[in-house]
């Protein structure tokens, strides 16, 4: 049955795309990891560790210093080495719930600012940053140090009206914590997983999904159905939510890039995707930064669900013609029942 | 979420319990007008496996994150508890809360055991079943659990075979009905198939109350001991059904789906047209029947569509399309859910005719759903 099924995916293929001899896996997974995955995460360990830097120096020059510039413009640089990784959701970052403790996002619920304030309300206990990789996930990453670091009360070692716990405590653990996962990122994508076959499977996964990650709850979900979401934008605190959707655009096209530099660049499909990705490059960056403000022009939330079309055609694209092209099968039931 | 309610349903077997009334209910009462489905999956986000209660309606009620791949769940009759097993070669199995979806025991195989991927209480719901593999003896075995003490292994019986897979109650009330595979594996080479030359599949039953099988079905012919018996359904007169995985790789296309009714203890193919039984690719995902409707329905995720056939007659109905679609899980009325690895629910009424679809983005449907209310 077996060699019936290849015969047949095979012949569908041979229409589509040129008959390609079996990949050397592991040279494939050799390239993914220099070009793409161990910088990435080298870049990430490297950020969040100054993230963390500038929020330790920001709360003990506090008074002296009380301008937002250091320490936001530092998360803005994690956040883009962030951006550039957050598709990669097997492998290293799988394990304890790493990436949810990163970002857990989408949170329709507002479960992070029903943390925050839940958190504020009370005095710090002693031993918060090392109870803290323990906790709810909503209060360790990148979400509820956002909300620390663009508020309107000043990230500061004093208690501010209305609260109990200090906000530079609570922010140095959180930037400590980002830290401490981003290294243990780098240090665990340093060696691949040995199983080279399945890595590049899911990949080809993560890839498919990250696309319909972008295009579903980045931009369609907030651009709405009768009316625009401005607070189901990513990171509209901070103002970087088209930003993260161009870094994401720009990680996905080079990650599709890396798995399919085996097909020939004159080859019908592979030439659609490229020039797809470049109509979105396109868009993205006529949008600006501000998704919050461009929702609110009469014509933003139209932009919004056109590039959300024009990701999911790559999506689809390349879910139709990756898998073949790199014999994985991204069927779940089909793949691998029992 | 209704916690609330479950706790006050737990009271009120309690009470019952105490007055020594738990015999009163009638067999199969849950004591609770529980309706939806369970479905073991993937949240592709959290890079996660779930089990997930789904209501009626097809949306998300709770998931409760699972340690590794989840298979076949299964409803606790009397109670409000369920439990999910772990994919072959299990290591654990999750025993769960309907209502909340809270983890109530964590199994774990005992020595030289793993799970097979599916259980079943009996009808009480006092004992659980599980297909368990006894590796280093290359022998099927049947773990026996009392589950009113925490989940206790209190014995285990030969399955009559190798590779023990599915296995439900059979409406006598003391026979297990167990599908034998016949392929072994060791968790030492995974998943791994060792012995396809010498395969030999069964349906087998045995007397939950002793262990003695009472009765073994096999497949007619040498070509079809390639056919590994995995899932089944019990019908409506008491016969089994079951669904085949194909083996051999020689491109022909043996029947997959059988019921017991040949002569000499040899199981029946149930007829289906060529071009569906291509389009099967040698694989049935889940077996499932309706007995409203009195319609046998399994599925092919390779195919991507799920087969019907009227029963006790056994003529095909006809088939519906279903990319990736494994899970199916007769309504309490008339119809049938089915889902699919793309994180589709699809329902059907009985006339087989498509009446809702939710598709949960980001999540991988799994092998299996079970129906909370069975039709």
């Amino acid at each position: 049955m077996r060699k019936r099924l290849f015969t047949a995916v095979v012949l569908t293929l041979a229409a589509t795309m040129p008959a390609a001899a079996a990949p050397d896996y592991a040279a494939l997974q050799t390239t993914l990891y220099e070009k793409y995955i161990q910088p990435d995460y080298d870049n990430l360990a490297q950020k969040t560790h100054a993230l963390e830097y500038k929020t330790v120096g920001h709360c003990k020059y506090v008074g002296e210093t009380p301008d937002m510039l250091a320490v936001r413009t530092a998360f803005h640089d994690a956040m883009d080495a962030w951006q550039m990784a957050q598709h990669i959701r097997h492998g290293a970052v799988a394990t304890d719930d790493r990436h949810a403790r990163l970002q857990f996002w989408p949170d329709k619920r507002g479960i992070t600012e029903r943390h925050m304030r839940k958190l504020l309300a009370e005095p710090v206990t002693a031993n918060f940053k090392d109870d803290l990789p323990r906790a709810s996930v909503a209060i360790q990453g990148f979400p509820a140090l956002e909300r620390l670091l663009f508020s309107d009360l000043p990230l500061s070692q004093h208690v501010q009206p209305g609260e109990k716990a200090v906000r530079c405590t609570v922010a140095v653990a959180i930037a400590h914590n980002i830290a401490s996962i981003a290294a243990a990122l780098k240090q665990e994508n340093a060696t691949p997983p040995t199983d080279a076959k399945t890595d590049i499977r899911d990949t080809v996964n993560d890839l498919v999904t990250g696309l319909e990650f972008v295009q579903s709850l980045k931009l369609k979900l907030p651009a709405g159905k009768a009316r625009p979401r401005p607070h189901l934008l990513e990171n509209w605190r901070s103002v970087r939510s088209l930003k993260n959707v161009e870094i994401n655009i720009r990680a996905l096209r080079d990650l599709y890039e890396v798995l399919a530099a085996s097909i020939p660049d004159d080859n019908p499909q592979h030439s659609l995707i490229r020039n797809q990705f470049d109509a979105a490059e396109d868009a993205i960056r006529a949008m600006g930064e501000n998704g919050k403000e461009l929702l609110g022009e009469e014509l933003g939330p139209v932009r919004f669900r056109a590039l959300s079309g024009t990701l999911e055609t790559i999506r689809d694209m390349i879910a139709e013609t990756l898998p073949g092209h790199l014999g994985v099968d991204l069927g779940f039931n089909s793949l691998d029942g029992d | 979420m209704s916690g609330g309610i479950s706790l006050d349903r737990r009271a009120f077997g309690a009470s019952l319990l105490a007055l020594g009334l738990g015999a009163m209910l009638p067999i199969g009462a849950r004591a609770s007008s529980t309706s939806g489905f369970l479905a073991t999956g993937y949240d592709k986000l959290s890079a996660r496996h779930l089990i997930s209660r789904l209501g009626a309606d097809l949306d998300i009620r709770w998931d409760l994150p699972l340690r590794a791949r989840g298979h076949g769940a299964s409803v606790r009759p009397r109670s409000d508890e369920g439990i999910v097993i772990a994919r072959r070669p299990g290591t654990y199995a999750s025993v769960f809360g309907v209502e909340d979806g809270v983890q109530r025991h964590l199994m774990t195989p005992a020595p030289g055991r793993h799970f097979y991927g599916h259980g079943a209480y009996s009808a009480d719901g006092n004992i659980l079943f599980a297909t368990e593999n006894d590796f280093d003896n290359a022998r099927g075995m049947i773990g026996v659990y009392d589950a009113n003490a925490g989940y206790a292994r209190i014995s285990e019986f030969p399955s009559g075979g190798i590779g023990p897979h599915q296995l439900l109650p059979m409406p006598d009330g003391h026979t297990l009905a167990v599908a034998n595979g016949g392929i072994l594996t060791h968790p030492d080479t995974g998943r791994e198939k060792l012995n396809l030359d010498t395969m030999r599949p069964s349906l087998v039953f045995i007397d939950m109350r002793t262990g003695a099988i009472t009765e073994r079905f096999s497949l007619a012919g040498a070509r079809a001991q390639k056919l590994s018996i995995r899932h089944m359904a019990v019908l409506a007169d008491g016969r089994v059904a079951v669904g085949c995985q194909d083996q051999a790789a020689d491109g022909a296309a043996l029947p997959l789906v059988y019921a017991q009714g040949g002569a000499d203890k040899q199981l029946t193919a149930l007829p289906m047209p060529t071009d569906v039984l291509d389009k099967f690719n040698g694989y049935c995902g889940s077996v499932a029947f309706n007995a409203m409707t009195r319609t046998l329905c399994v599925s092919s995720p390779r195919g991507g569509l799920v087969g019907f056939w009227h029963q006790p007659d056994g003529q095909w109905l006809g088939h519906v399309d279903m990319t990736d679609g494994c899970g199916l899980a007769p309504v309490a009325g008339a119809g049938l859910v089915m889902s699919s690895g793309d994180g589709t629910l699809q329902a059907l009424d009985a006339a087989r005719r498509p009446v809702d679809v939710e598709r949960h983005a980001f999540r991988r449907w799994d092998n299996h759903m079970t129906a909370l209310d069975t039709a």
